[in-house]
């Protein structure tokens, strides 16, 4: 579903190297750890996916169902079925979250060539969702992420997540800055995204987040590279080691 | 006793204008005895400038034109007038068109509308208040308008009447001479009374008219007042619009003013607190584009203990279009337990967009609360991605930010329709600039 091919990528003001030829397939259904140590370039990673245009690709190509996306803007990337769920959730003052998420269904709908989702039919998905991830309606309500809780920004980003139903998702560290039970309500939600069809990547510097989602495939990033690929064993392993070993080899 | 001004251009043309006009303009010897006065002291100021401290970012004096012909009787319209962009918020009570009067609809009970003429004969007293809030030695402007008004309207709300309907009045200039329009208008709202004023000001592009306006608000002690102003002037016109308030005690005002026309315009907006704890709010948003000029001043004078005044003003600047922000706060030595909260925030859509801020306190008081704040920047990129990221292009993504940043401003003006009326400008301004 997700296939990186010896992608190569550099900061674009200071041709700092950041990925440094880094393959990786993900299959539909598949969900992939990546984990990796602080600098290896995990979060580069999600944004060069994502599309965001601070980022050059030098060489290599990221396929979406067999399609190549770097010509594509960051939100037809999106309108395409990428969704990335941010590490920092931004703050957008004066927009309503509720605007925002409407705005964001209808734009891609929009680029999809579908109708635009009716009021009737909008409320009932939002409620249906956030009463799922335990998030308050009054909440969306309030312009998007303005003083919100960790927990409740990385919750927001998962709502946002269902609502769109992205075919692949990349989670960037989604288990920052969350307490034990905030961790639980994101991973159910995101377990309850898992299906046949849609791909997940989810990066992380920890065991902890990857025994609530518990990954298909594991893989090693250091330097740019990916150094290892194994199975959710691969895991405990690190939690037990660390990463020195992989950052020394590679 | 200053060094003999040497007059330019524009300068000799009002004295010559002045001549002229004089014995045409309306309103008996008294009060000719004041435009000549009025004159008398332009002549020894002369047109505002960089030398002002008031005007440093907006050389007037050299920037006006050679003053044109005043228009003092209404012209036909070649075809209709435009819509109103604050129409949908109520029903229009009065019009200036070209610097003429027209009542449109009845009155609520417990407002009198007096045009000058009527005035004149019926109540010398609102005459002999000509001045009250804003002299003419206040500004140069202040001075020119007293000299030159065609008509001026005085609106009398009686004291305890409460209006929750909008009083609506628009003004609008459809000639295709490049006229000079002067209005003026005196708004006396009494005791214990509540209104909101609607002036919606448009006027056709191509034209390159001037427009000198003046509004004095003379609130009494537990009024309410609400005035919201719309500047959608010819993008080729000049036009000045000064403001002058006085409020009185637990009285509260609040005044929004939104920006997108004119090529070079000025809004002065002067507010004195007379009675203790009273509240008014200044708040405003400007969208400017090509090589628009748009000067936002503001003079709040606390006199009287306390009382809050908050100002909060957004501008929205591209292309090589300038914005200009001036807000001072005086507080004065009896004005204890002032609170004043003053903010200027400007988004620059592009490279050779300019925004000037200059917030100033001047506090003699000593237990007062008092804050200002002025920012100026770029969109925000690292947010423009996560709306992109969210499938928004990036059009529709800056957009979104530019009516979450106005709006802001906007949710403080108290009437439902209005605030729709106003977000709408700003999506129409979007939508314009978007092509």
């Amino acid at each position: 579903m997700l296939e990186i091919k010896n992608l190569h990528v550099k900061i674009a003001d200071t041709d700092t190297v950041i990925l440094n030829g880094l393959s990786l397939t993900v299959a539909a259904g598949e969900v992939a750890a990546i984990m990796g140590p602080n600098g290896s370039g995990k979060s580069t990673l999600s944004y060069v996916i994502a599309g965001k245009e601070d980022y050059e690709v030098t060489e290599g190509d990221i396929l979406l169902n067999g399609q190549s996306i770097l010509e594509m803007e960051a939100a037809e990337r999106a309108a395409a079925g990428l969704f990335l769920a941010f590490q920092y959730p931004l703050e957008i003052p004066g927009v309503a979250t509720m605007t925002f998420l409407k705005a964001a269904m209808n734009a891609q709908r929009k680029a999809r060539g579908e109708a635009e989702i009716g009021p009737a039919d909008f409320m009932k998905v939002v409620r249906a969702a956030a009463g799922q991830l335990k998030i308050d309606p009054e909440m969306l309500k309030r312009p998007l992420n303005v003083g919100f809780s960790g927990g409740e920004k990385k919750r927001m980003e998962i709502l946002q997540m269902a609502l769109l139903a992205p075919k692949f998702c990349i989670l960037d560290e989604t288990d920052s800055g969350l307490d034990i039970d905030a961790l639980r309500i994101v991973s159910e939600g995101v377990n309850a995204l898992r299906s046949k069809e849609r791909g997940m990547l989810v990066i992380t510097h920890y065991q902890r987040l990857l025994d609530h989602i518990v990954p298909d495939t594991v893989h090693v990033m250091a330097k740019g590279q990916i150094v290892t690929s194994g199975g959710p064993e691969l895991a405990l392993e690190l939690e037990k080691n660390g990463y020195r070993d992989y950052v020394e080899a590679a | 006793m200053g060094i003999p001004m040497i007059m330019n251009e524009a300068e000799q043309g009002f004295v010559r204008e002045f001549g002229m006009a004089l014995p045409a303009l309306p309103g008996d010897e008294a009060l000719r005895q004041r435009r000549r006065a009025a004159f008398a002291h332009f002549e020894t100021v002369g047109l505002p400038g960089r030398r002002d401290e008031d005007w440093h970012y907006t050389d007037y004096r050299a920037m006006v034109r050679p003053p044109v012909m005043q228009a003092f009787a209404p012209m036909a319209l070649s075809g209709s007038l435009p819509a109103d962009p604050l129409g949908a918020s109520g029903p229009t009570h009065y019009r200036l068109m070209n610097g003429a009067f027209a009542s449109l609809r009845p009155l609520p009970a417990g407002v009198t509308i007096y045009p000058l003429a009527r005035a004149l004969k019926e109540r010398p007293d609102l005459i002999a208040r000509i001045g009250e809030v804003v002299p003419d030695t206040a500004s140069p402007l202040a001075a020119l308008n007293t000299a030159f008004f065609a008509d001026m309207l005085f609106i009398v709300v009686d004291a305890g009447v409460r209006l929750d309907a909008p009083l609506h009045a628009n003004f609008y200039f459809g000639g295709d001479m490049p006229l000079r329009l002067v209005a003026r208008a005196m708004i006396i709202v009494g005791d214990g009374a509540e209104v909101t004023l609607v002036n919606s000001v448009t006027g056709a592009d191509g034209v390159a008219y001037q427009s000198n306006s003046l509004v004095e608000i003379v609130a009494g002690d537990d009024a309410r007042v609400h005035y919201v102003r719309n500047n959608g002037s010819g993008r080729d016109s000049i036009s000045v619009h000064t403001l002058g308030a006085r409020i009185g005690a637990r009285s509260e005002l609040n005044i929004f003013n939104i920006t997108t026309g004119a090529g070079l315009s000025r809004h002065e907006i002067r507010l004195t607190f007379a009675g203790a704890d009273a509240k008014a709010g200044i708040r405003g948003v400007g969208l400017l584009g090509g090589t628009q000029h748009s000067d936002t001043t503001l003079m709040v004078d606390h006199t009287a203990p306390g009382c809050e005044s908050r100002e909060l003003f957004r501008h929205v600047v591209d292309d090589s279009a300038t914005g200009v922000f001036q807000g001072k706060i005086m507080v004065k030595q009896a004005a204890q337990k002032t609170d004043g909260q003053m903010a200027s925030n400007a988004i620059l859509l592009s490279d050779d967009a300019t925004m000037n801020n200059k917030p100033e306190l001047e506090i003699f008081a000593d237990d007062v609360v008092c804050a200002h704040g002025a920012t100026c920047g770029a969109l925000d990129e690292d947010l423009l991605f996560y709306l992109q990221a969210r499938g928004l292009p990036k059009a529709e993504a800056e957009a979104l930010m530019v009516q979450a940043f106005c709006g802001e401003a906007i949710e403080f003006v108290e009437n439902e329709a209005l605030r729709e009326a106003l977000n709408g400008i700003v999506e129409g301004w979007l939508k314009a600039r978007a092509g």
